[in-house]
């Protein structure tokens, strides 16, 4: 379901946190968010502690992402569409930034 | 041939604890035999309440018992904690259960009556309390109750664990002070004799003084064979599993609880499906249903797994020990509810199958009961 990055020379424009980023199409948003550098794309409800896709095959959970309004989506399992609206849930003391 | 002064049959959460409690007593060299069994493992599956809340309604005797294994767990659950070094999310903060319209509040509070006249007869005090809707929703301030609710119960002293790491715990302590846990070997016969018995599994032939079969559904196949019908019946449930919430419900419910990690768990169905932990639409659908009407935040919840485990069940719900008729170093400890009754399973059982007397109050959760 990924294809590489060598291969596509198509890309998308998503807003991700606020700010536009072409990412390549036909990637899935775990694997686009990651591309443009980011380290983490949620913190633990629990533990505050970050997390990051980690599976990227839909078993783990740990990708977890805003997607187009709707919370707690498997980011590595959506594809990147032009115009796709992603958040990172990063929480500071319970509280969404 | 190896030997054991005594093997348990089974390393679920009934095996376990008295494994655990029978090393703790000093009884010897104690040996624990576990093969999993797919359909055998309401130990991994079951939603974690440690109450006494609404048990024993048929049984006075499981009543007192049932409250008395929580009363026990205030002790047994930290003292776990330490000897494992495993955090248990172990809480006696309370159990609830709302109520969704008058029918089920009489039913309710008719139960807890009878609950509380049994109790001051026996000499011990059933704790529930009876609350108005106002006074149910201070329980739970950070989630709005549905219009539905009326009211609800409220325990103070009953609570819950995660099961998982209560098993693990047992076990890990259980083999820290000396216990030896055999796991993946099946056993196929229990072949007694006039001073010893001999234990027969798919590798090797153990020999022992004791016997305790604690082998959940797996329990009847081998007492068969010494010809005791065992009055055990499969009873399913199903649980769901939602993503991880911040922490907002703090007292588990019968229908939802949420867990240490953040998790809703959502059950539990009563489904006679024989030996079959599948997982029906029906049953999410209405479990869902349900939860949303006590939570309606919850329709927001995204639900990430699910699945079906069978009760090990009586006729009467309660639970059996006994010893085999002509046979009284073979123990048999079976039935529902063996995570509240963890602490009395590994205390006062383990001293009974040292003594080789049965305590008294216990006297009546026997096999004898099932053949009047
Ligand atoms: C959906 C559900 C929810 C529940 N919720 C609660 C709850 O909230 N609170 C509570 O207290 N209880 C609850 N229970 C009940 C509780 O889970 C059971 O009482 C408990 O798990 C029974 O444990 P056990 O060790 O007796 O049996 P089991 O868990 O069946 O363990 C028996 C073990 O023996 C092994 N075995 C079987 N045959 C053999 C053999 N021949 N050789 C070697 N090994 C063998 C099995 O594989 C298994 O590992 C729930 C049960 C279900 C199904
Ligand atoms: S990365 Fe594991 S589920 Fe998405």
């Amino acid at each position: 379901m990924f294809s590489s990055y060598e291969t596509t020379k198509q890309t998308v424009t998503i807003i991700l946190d606020g700010k536009p980023q072409r990412v390549p199409a036909g990637v899935s948003v775990a694997a686009a968010v990651l591309g443009t550098g980011k380290t983490h794309t949620r913190t633990s409800l629990i533990s505050g502690e970050p997390r990051a896709p980690f599976c990227m095959m839909g078993v783990c959970y740990e990708c977890l992402l805003e997607i187009d309004s709707r919370k707690d989506q498997q980011s590595c399992q959506v594809q990147v569409k032009e115009g796709m609206i992603i958040n990172r849930q990063i929480r500071t003391n319970g509280e969404e930034k | 041939m190896k030997h054991a002064d005594i093997i348990v049959i089974g390393g679920g959460a009934t095996g376990a604890a008295c494994a655990l409690g029978l090393v703790r007593e000093k009884a010897g060299t104690v040996l624990m035999l576990d093969k999993t069994f797919g359909i055998y493992r309401p130990s991994r599956a079951n939603f974690g309440l440690t109450g006494y809340l609404l048990k024993g309604l048929n049984d006075a005797v499981y009543a007192k018992w049932a409250f008395k294994a929580i009363q026990e767990w205030a002790e047994f659950g930290p003292q776990l904690e330490q000897d494992s070094g495993i955090s248990l999310d172990f809480a006696l903060n309370g159990v609830g259960e709302p109520f969704l319209c008058e029918e089920e509040k009489a039913v309710r509070v008719q139960q807890t009556q009878q609950l509380k006249e049994m109790a001051e007869v026996n000499g011990y005090k059933y704790n529930c309390e009876i609350l108005d809707r106002y006074e149910f929703s201070q329980l739970i301030p950070k989630m709005e109750l549905g219009e539905k609710v009326i009211g609800g119960m409220f325990s103070s002293d009953n609570g819950h664990v995660n099961p998982l790491f209560m098993l693990r715990a047992m076990r890990k302590t259980y083999i820290n002070e000396g216990g030896i846990f055999i796991a993946g070997e099946s056993v196929m016969e229990i072949i007694p004799g006039q001073s010893h018995t001999i234990i027969k599994t798919n590798i090797e032939s153990y020999v022992c003084s004791k016997v305790v079969v604690a082998a959940g559904h797996g329990s009847t196949r081998l007492l068969n064979h010494l010809g005791v019908k065992l009055p055990l019946f499969p009873l399913r449930g199903q649980l769901m599993v939602t993503n991880r919430q911040p922490p907002m419900l703090p007292i588990p419910l019968f229908l939802v609880r949420q867990t240490g990690e953040g998790t809703f768990m959502i059950g539990v169905s009563i489904e006679q499906a024989g030996h079959d932990i599948g997982t029906t639409v029906e049953a999410m659908n209405s479990q869902a249903k349900k939860a949303i009407e006590l939570f309606p935040i919850m329709a927001e919840f995204n639900w990430v797994r699910s699945w079906g485990a069978i009760r090990v069940i009586t006729q009467d719900d309660s639970p059996v020990y006994d010893t085999i008729p002509g046979h009284d170093n073979i123990f048999v400890l079976v039935g529902h509810s063996a995570v509240s009754l963890a602490s009395l399973h590994s205390s006062i059982i383990p001293k009974w199958i040292i003594s080789g007397r049965k305590p008294k109050e216990i006297e009546n959760l026997g096999l004898r009961r099932f053949h009047v």
